[in-house]
């Protein structure tokens, strides 16, 4: 009930957006940061797997929706747009990186133990926390090794809970390409497991080959 | 790509359901109907099952790579509370240092006989107070009492008055009522003598007949 009370007076994100546009409203755009900071600042650390440069795409994902801001049209959800300009961010900084060589399986491994330092645990014992910290260093990995248009599918889908409709219109696809996207995302996200798990029990040091044409 | 969708299709008799269907399946946007379908070919087929399956463990995995913790920003109310906090401990200390500083028996009696002289202050007061209240709501019933014999007074002259005026009224329309019958009476007479005359002059009418020419 309360959450009913509160859904029916709060303020819309496109009415919020609406003020922003029409009338510079500063105050109306806190309150769209502070809904959404948390969900695209999720979404960066997934699609880029460090976290300070995650936030820094957020923060450039909001600068950049206010100098947007006349541009703006209430015809969609806010939201979608939203989700859009951050993952355009992604796409760019993944670019830049892979042009600068930051995404070779050495700044990977060297990224993946400074972020492997702010990665939460519920403090379990030393052993299961080192090996809570391998697993999710492992899938990490897997992750950022999907090519980006499956990756982007997986992280809006299962990190960020959008159905599948609502990620064929933040992607501008139709609902059963992200439907068969996410199907091969996990299908080599499977086997990228696998072999990574197989290559570090082996070899910790080995480095991960890449095995998908991205 | 090796999901599901090189099984879609009938492959002898069985159609099975293509890699789209089984995403909106595992998460769990899919019809109740759909569901049911999907749930009895899934007993049914072991080549689905199992490629269910594999996505199941590829799903399940991804949950492994928690987010990073990140430092949360410290409240606004914390300041107030840091306060609050060193104001209750001087409060504390006070308290303590109070209570042994001072001469407790001899503070406990006077505040004993302080309170016993205040409580029979009090209660003088209210017991002269009550009996004001009681004097003056006395005298208010008094008024009221003599308030209402004047009205009562006023009432039945008033009706006195409207007895008169009707009877006198009454009276007036009787004398008219007989002066309006005589009328009618004498209206009855000079009726009946047209009539008489009128039927007369239509007997001599009907006995009149034309002389014979000569």
């Amino acid at each position: 009930m309360p959450n009913l009370i509160s859904a029916l007076f709060s303020v819309s994100d496109e009415q919020l957006m609406w003020r922003v546009k029409l009338q510079d409203d500063a105050e109306a755009f806190a309150s769209l940061m502070s809904r959404w900071q948390r969900p695209i600042e999720n979404l960066c650390i997934r699609m880029t797997g460090d976290l300070h440069r995650a936030e820094d795409l957020a923060q450039s994902a909001f600068a950049k929706i206010f100098a947007k801001r006349a541009d703006w049209e209430p015809t969609g959800k806010f939201s979608t747009f939203l989700w859009r300009v951050a993952l355009n961010l992604c796409h760019d900084e993944l670019r830049r990186a892979k042009r600068r060589s930051e995404c070779s399986l050495d700044a990977l491994d060297e990224e993946g133990d400074s972020q492997s330092n702010f990665i939460a645990s519920e403090d379990p014992a030393p052993d299961e926390q080192a090996d809570n910290r391998e697993r999710a260093e492992l899938v990490r990995n897997a992750l950022l090794k999907l090519a980006t248009h499956y990756r982007e599918v997986v992280v809006l889908r299962h990190y960020e809970g959008l159905k599948f409709h609502e990620i064929g219109e933040v992607l501008a696809i139709p609902e059963g390409t992200v439907k068969s996207r996410m199907a091969e995302a996990l299908t080599q996200l499977n086997r990228l497991l696998k072999h990574l798990d197989g290559v570090r029990s082996c070899n910790p040091k080995t480095q991960t080959p890449e095995l998908l044409a991205l | 790509m090796q999901s599901q969708d090189s099984n879609t299709g009938t492959a002898g008799a069985v159609k099975h359901p293509n890699s789209s269907e089984w995403m909106s399946f595992l998460y769990d946007e899919c019809a109740p109907e759909q569901r049911h379908e999907l749930d009895a070919h899934l007993a049914a087929c072991p080549t689905c099952a199992e490629q269910v399956k594999m996505w199941r463990g590829s799903i399940n995995t991804l949950d492994e790579w928690p987010l990073p913790a990140r430092r949360r920003a410290r409240p606004r109310w914390m300041p107030v509370l840091k306060w609050a906090a060193a104001a209750a401990v001087v409060l504390a200390i006070g308290i303590a240092v109070g209570r042994q500083t001072s001469t407790a028996q001899a503070e406990v009696a006077a505040l004993k006989s302080s309170i016993a002289d205040l409580t029979a202050a009090v209660e003088r007061e209210h017991n002269r107070n009550l009996s004001n209240n009681i004097a003056v709501l006395a005298n208010a019933n008094t008024e009221a009492m003599q308030l209402l014999g004047d009205y009562a007074r006023l009432q039945q002259q008033q009706r006195a008055v409207d007895q008169q005026v009707i009877k006198t009224a009454l009276q007036s329309f009787d004398l008219r009522l007989g002066r309006v019958r005589s009328d009618l009476q004498t209206v009855a007479v000079n009726t009946e003598a047209g009539f008489e005359a009128t039927h007369q002059g239509l007997a001599q009418l009907a006995s009149y007949s034309i002389p014979a020419q000569q």
